[in-house]
Parts: structure tokens; C-alpha cells; sequence
């Protein structure tokens, strides 16, 4: 088992004027980059994101699953 | 050398398998910038976690790994590393073709179809987690995203409606949810006068948005398909 992951998350923002929730932000996470991408959404919400950001740290701090 | 989707190398139409993993990066990184590195720039962007010492050894090893054949690939210098003048790499073509699409007098050249919408289409090295490959493909998608919409435009004002669709759904593939992409696509089947096609792709977008986001499309999208509610 490596002695510690490096987790990787990319968050693309924009804006959809006219739109009742004009946010978009997509995001595209690892918790361990050697395992690649594991998950991708795409979110309307500030506090959505935030959540999905606190959720992806809170999974960084996690030890890596066995092999 | 080839970085849209996998990175490939040939040398004098013969594939090299078989790069080291570190010889990869170094020739994908250089195939990126259009100019020399200094060797501190390549090593502390490859190897950011090493030490200066260690990542210049890193990237000594990569030098030293490649063959006689693939040095012809690089021109190395007491402090600086370039990929040779007369390698070909994909990216470069790709970003050239980009460029002119996006410029403020851009045409239509005859070359500006099917290969075109492929390269635009491709993402870069989406299997590399570096933190620099990662900024780069992020870069190139947005430029190829921004150039797909042009090129769906101007494909549509040509007249030519198949590449034109290509090029928009080649967009909304890249990003499904992203409203202009779909726009353009449901313009293209209204100015070919399908309006069956367009309020499909219309339904479809809806749809997505819908049950990912639980939104309405725009006020905006929503008026180009105003007078074909029940096509």
C-alpha cells in the first residue's frame, strides 16, 4: 500500500444567462489519481458544490481501499 | 507524434512501442510547447513532488532511456530541451486549425470537414492525471469546444448541413449540459429545415436537463423552437 494518495478535482464553471439557476459546474474527482477519474456530475448550486468538495476532502482523508 | 486521445509516436512510419513511462511524459510535455524548455522547468513540472536533484536525474533518466532512433526526436542543450523542428505532433495542428476557426476573418477552406471536426473532437491524454497534462486538456477543451460552435456556424451558413451537424454534436457530446452547444444543434436542423430534428434535439436537451438538474432549458432556447411545439 502506497504511504499516501494524491486526490485530484477539476471543477468547470459557467454561466447559462436566463436560466432560473444560471450555474453550472462540472466536476470531475478522484480521491487516489492512480485509480483515475472515479466520478463526474454536474451541479446547479453553490451549496451543492461546496457539499460535493467537503464530501471529496472527507474522502481524501480516508485510507486508500485495499487491491 | 500523436497526443488527441492516446499518446502514439512514430518515427519514419514505424510505430515505437514500448517508451518508458517517463520518456512519454517528457516528449508529451515538450510536444505541448512550441519552443525550448530549460531543464529546471521540465523537472520541476514533471517531478513536482522530487527534489531538484532528484527530478533532474528523473529527467536525465528519461533522456538516456530514449533510443538512437527516438533522440532524433529532441534537441537537448546544456540547459534547455526542445522537441525537434521537423516532428509532426497532432496538437499543434489541431490548435493551429482551432485558432483560424476562432479568428476574426476565418474561412472555410476546403479542409475544413470531416478531419477537422475529428480533431476537434479528441480530448488530450484524458489517462494523465499529471497536473500538467490535466491544465492542458482542460485548456484544450475549451478551445475546441469554442471552436466546434464556430465551425457548426459557419458550416451551417455554407450550406453544408451534415458537417454541420457533426461539428454541433460533436460539441454537446463534449459537454451535455452546456446550452449554447445545443442551441447551435437545433439551429443547424432549422436552417436545413428539418423541424422534426430540431425539436427532437430540443427534447432531448429538456430531457437531461430535467432529470440531471431539474431545470427548464432558457427563455432563449425555448424561442427557437416556439412555432414547432407540434411539429
Amino acid at each position: 500500500m502506497p504511504l499516501h494518495h494524491s486526490g485530484l478535482l477539476i471543477i468547470r464553471a459557467w454561466v447559462e444567462p436566463g436560466s432560473t439557476r444560471p450555474l453550472r459546474a462540472h466536476l470531475r474527482f478522484s480521491t487516489d489519481v492512480a485509480e483515475g477519474f472515479d466520478r463526474e456530475v454536474t451541479l446547479a448550486n453553490v451549496e451543492d458544490v461546496s457539499s460535493v468538495v467537503e464530501d471529496w476532502l472527507r474522502g481524501i482523508l480516508e485510507p486508500p481501499s485495499p487491491k | 507524434m500523436s497526443v488527441l486521445g492516446t499518446f502514439d509516436l512514430s518515427i519514419g512510419g514505424q510505430p515505437r512501442r514500448g517508451l518508458p513511462h517517463g520518456s512519454q511524459r517528457l516528449l508529451a510535455f515538450l510536444a505541448l510547447r512550441d519552443r525550448s524548455v530549460t531543464r529546471t522547468a521540465i523537472a520541476g513540472t514533471l517531478w513536482p513532488e522530487a527534489s531538484e536533484e532528484h527530478a533532474q536525474a528523473s529527467l536525465r533518466s528519461a533522456l538516456s532511456r530514449l533510443t538512437e532512433v527516438e533522440r532524433t526526436l529532441v534537441r537537448v542543450t546544456l540547459h534547455e530541451v526542445a522537441l525537434a523542428a521537423d516532428v509532426i505532433v497532432d496538437i499543434r495542428d489541431a490548435r493551429l486549425l482551432a485558432h483560424r476557426l476562432l479568428g476574426p476573418e476565418a474561412t472555410l477552406d476546403g479542409d475544413v470537414g470531416a478531419r477537422a471536426i475529428e480533431a476537434l473532437s479528441v480530448e488530450l491524454l484524458p489517462d494523465w492525471y499529471d497536473d500538467w497534462a490535466v491544465i492542458e486538456a482542460e485548456e484544450w477543451r475549451q478551445l475546441r469546444l469554442h471552436a466546434l460552435d464556430v465551425l457548426a456556424e459557419k458550416l451551417t451558413a455554407a450550406g453544408r448541413y451534415a458537417d454541420a451537424t457533426s461539428a454541433a454534436l460533436a460539441a454537446v457530446r463534449a459537454e451535455p449540459l452546456r446550452e449554447t452547444a445545443h442551441a447551435i444543434l437545433i439551429q443547424v436542423f432549422l436552417a436545413e429545415g428539418n423541424r422534426a430534428e430540431a425539436f427532437s434535439a430540443y427534447e432531448r436537451y429538456r430531457t437531461m436537463l430535467k432529470d440531471e438538474l431539474a431545470l427548464e432549458p432558457t427563455p432563449r432556447i425555448e424561442a427557437l423552437v416556439r412555432n414547432i411545439q407540434h411539429p
